[in-house]
């Protein structure tokens, strides 16, 4: 493994990490309890 | 939007906290800004007398926050400018 080739792994590895996906409780416990409200996605919205 | 294996700054994350938008804005009109940039989690919004007007935008991915962030500051939306920033 070349140097760059290690860095390139180890950014993967940490940006993976920061990416995993979330569940519904950790979202939940990110924001503040009350004052906002869930929006519910229009009919047409197609992610991309 | 593939993900470029660039560092990230330890604030980026998928999260983003707007502020400044126009309390009547639809459900379409926050999925059509925020969603040019990359499927969208969850959007939250303010609908108290303190938290209106803001907004939580999540991403699936890290890199699509960052980018609307990058694209998004100052975003001229019915008269006001757009605050976008990472939620941490």
């Amino acid at each position: 493994l070349t140097p760059d080739q290690l860095a390139a792994m180890r950014i993967t590895r940490e940006i993976d990490e920061r990416n995993r996906p979330m569940t519904d409780e950790e979202l939940e416990a990110i924001f503040p309890p009350e004052g906002y409200e869930l929006v519910k996605p229009p009919a047409s919205y197609q992610p991309l | 939007m593939s993900g470029k294996k660039v560092r990230l700054p330890p604030e980026v994350n998928r999260i983003i906290y707007v502020r400044n938008l126009p309390y009547k804005i639809t459900a379409e009109e926050l999925y059509d800004i925020f969603g040019k940039y990359g499927p969208i989690r969850q959007i939250r919004k303010g609908n108290a007398p303190d938290t209106r007007g803001t907004a939580f935008v999540v991403y699936e991915d890290i890199y699509d926050a960052k980018n609307a962030v990058d694209h998004l500051s100052g975003f001229h939306v019915a008269g006001r400018y757009l605050v976008v920033l990472y939620y941490n």
